[in-house]
């Protein structure tokens, strides 16, 4: 994996942006890095949500730039994004719900075009080698039982789980989790942990937004803290647990 | 007497072939549609505007010169006119989709409803291409000079049903490919199929312009049929109809369209040729559109997905359907996997 200089895979410098008077995301400025699992933490409204919207192309910052690889990225389409190989979770994984598992699974890496993926023979052999695949991504997580069931009537847990399933089939080189823990239940977090390190292991570089704070302070190799828009503490998960300026924003002023 | 002259009417093969036909005709505007409402989302309330464009550019250049007073009649052969037709509502779905898909669901209805009418004042006002109000009342059919004008009827039939056959094809094609999952994705969950790598809009504009060629070819068929075009042909109706046998087949599955076409067609012929008494005929008029509201009402109340679905559709079969594929690539790529390791035990020798 190329990176640039700092050995960074994603850069960001300076991103600024304002909702009307409201600035969700105040000169942030952070570099991510393939071999350590990222995590970024802070309160409700702190910008989180709004950094990776920015990061993936579904909002346009007002200043600042990024870049993914050494090549700036900033201002890129959504789809554009993607297809580098930067690739994105949903807080709410409402996924394609006419889709079984299996189908959505096919989504990604498939051609679209509408020639390409419909007049050529290459569309049958993608399907397979796509199929394939599929088969195997769903079995890395446990999701081989869920295959033919409609996304729509998965339970909360599993549809993040198969949310997951589908993003990595567009072969992410940087994978960004938002809040990937949010409603699945207490007892499976363990094992969500675990994914998410094969994930990386398996050469995915990671970036995560979660509230649960000790699952992030589990998975993470490197924490960056948000409130009100601006990074206020990074380190270790022992740093940020220990930061009392991290305590008070984000667990409150009970310390 | 009048019973009588109803059950002939069912029992002559004209009837069955001209109402077969248009059904054939129907059923692969219908299936286009789908395509662009059913599975890419796009609400087209206009699909009769792209009849109409291609209507019209068949018709206005297959007409031998001179026979009406028009400024332009180059008297093309038919086939020319087919891919004329094609090639003009074409252009026109890409000029039209241009403005058009920035907008989503009902606003995008809204618009490719108003493009329709456009297109039919236009037809009204371009009086010296269209000849206007009164339009064409005749329209060059192929082998016209090989057959009787029943056999030729018989003949038409089968061609329309050959399209529509071509365009079933298409369709089923579309839905096994990964442009066809691309569509319901997009669809689906705009924001999902973004972050996949689908470029949206583009695949909108591909889509549109897909349906409008589509809709293109079979334009002509529709001219042979009814043998004339005038402005009042191309009325919102013939959109209505499309969309009403579409919710009733099944939006967005695979044969529903031509199910919900036969069904709806049928119906209303069996609908319109009841006897009644001759002071009951004025009730029996306007009660004939009361009975396709009560059939359609009554198909989505005890299946409201239509009488087909697009979780019928798609579903488990989708997977198996691939599987030899599937089976097949696992046995190449354990090969594959074979092969590499005992290169690499080679080298490590």
């Amino acid at each position: 994996m190329t990176t640039n200089g700092s050995g960074a895979l994603l850069s960001t410098h300076g991103l600024y942006k304002a909702f009307g008077g409201n600035v969700a995301v105040h000169d942030v400025s952070l570099d991510l890095y393939p071999d350590r699992i990222t995590a970024l933490i802070g309160p409700n409204g702190a910008g989180k949500t709004t950094l990776f919207n920015i990061i993936t192309g579904y909002e346009r910052a007002d200043a600042g730039n990024i870049t993914f690889d050494g090549q700036p990225v900033t201002g890129m389409a959504p789809w554009e994004i993607s297809r580098r190989g930067v690739v994105r979770t949903f807080q709410t994984p409402v996924g394609f719900p006419t889709m079984t598992v299996w189908e959505s699974l096919q989504v990604a890496g498939a051609s679209h075009n509408v020639l390409t993926g419909m007049m050529t023979n290459r569309g049958r052999r993608e399907t397979a080698e796509l199929s394939a695949r599929a088969d195997e991504t769903l079995e890395n997580l446990g999701l081989d039982q869920l295959i033919d069931t409609p996304v729509d009537e998965l339970a909360a847990g599993d549809r993040k789980l198969a949310e997951l399933a589908r993003q990595l089939m567009a072969q992410p080189r940087l994978l960004l989790l938002d809040e990937p823990a949010a409603g699945v239940n207490p007892g499976a977090i363990s094992r969500l942990s675990e994914l998410i390190r094969d994930v990386h292991r398996s050469g995915i570089a990671l970036m995560i937004i979660d509230h649960n704070l000790s699952f992030v302070l589990d998975v993470a190799d490197y924490v960056h803290t948000m409130a009100n828009g601006r990074i206020i503490a990074e380190g270790t998960p022992e740093e940020i647990a220990a930061n009392p300026l991290v305590r008070q924003v984000y667990m409150g002023a009970d310390t | 007497m009048s019973t009588l002259a109803a059950i002939s009417a069912l029992g002559s093969p004209t009837f069955w072939v001209s109402l077969l036909t248009l059904i054939g005709i129907y059923a692969s505007v219908t299936m286009l549609l789908n395509v662009e409402s059913g599975w890419g989302g796009m609400w087209d309330l206009g699909i009769v505007g792209l009849l109409a464009i291609g209507s019209y550019t068949y018709t206005i250049v297959t007409n031998p010169p001179g026979e009406f007073e028009v400024s332009y009649a180059p008297g093309w052969p038919v086939w020319a006119g087919i891919l004329a037709a094609m090639l003009m509502t074409g252009i026109v779905a890409f000029l039209v989709g241009l403005p058009a898909l920035r907008a989503r669901r009902e606003y995008f209805l809204i618009i490719t409803f108003a493009f329709a009418e456009v297109f039919r004042q236009l037809a009204i006002n371009l009086g010296d291409l269209t000849h206007g109000t009164v339009g064409f009342n005749s329209v060059a059919r192929p082998f016209e000079s090989f057959f009787q004008r029943d056999a030729l009827r018989a003949v038409l039939l089968v061609v329309t049903w050959g399209a529509a056959l071509l365009v079933y094809a298409l369709t089923r094609r579309i839905s096994r490919s990964g442009y066809g999952r691309a569509l319901r994705a997009m669809r689906d969950n705009e924001p999902a199929a973004l972050s996949l790598g689908i470029r949206v809009s583009r695949l909108r504009l591909q889509t549109f312009v897909l349906v409008g060629v589509a809709i293109g070819g079979i334009a002509p068929l529709y001219m042979w049929w009814l043998r004339y075009a005038n402005p009042n042909v191309f009325k919102a109706q013939f959109t209505f109809t499309a969309w009403t046998a579409l919710v009733l087949g099944g939006i967005a599955s695979r044969f529903g369209p031509v199910l919900g076409v036969a069904v709806l067609l049928l119906f209303t012929e069996l609908v319109e040729l009841i006897d009644v008494p001759p002071e009951l005929r004025n009730v029996h008029v306007a009660v004939h559109p009361l009975a396709i509201g009560l059939l359609l009402v009554l198909v989505l109340r005890f299946r409201p997905e239509g009488l087909l679905s697009e979780r019928r559709t798609f579903g488990e079969r989708a997977r198996r359907q691939t599987s030899l594929d599937v089976a097949m690539a696992a046995v190449a790529s354990r090969l594959r996997r074979l092969g590499r390791g005992d290169a690499v035990q080679a080298e490590a020798l």
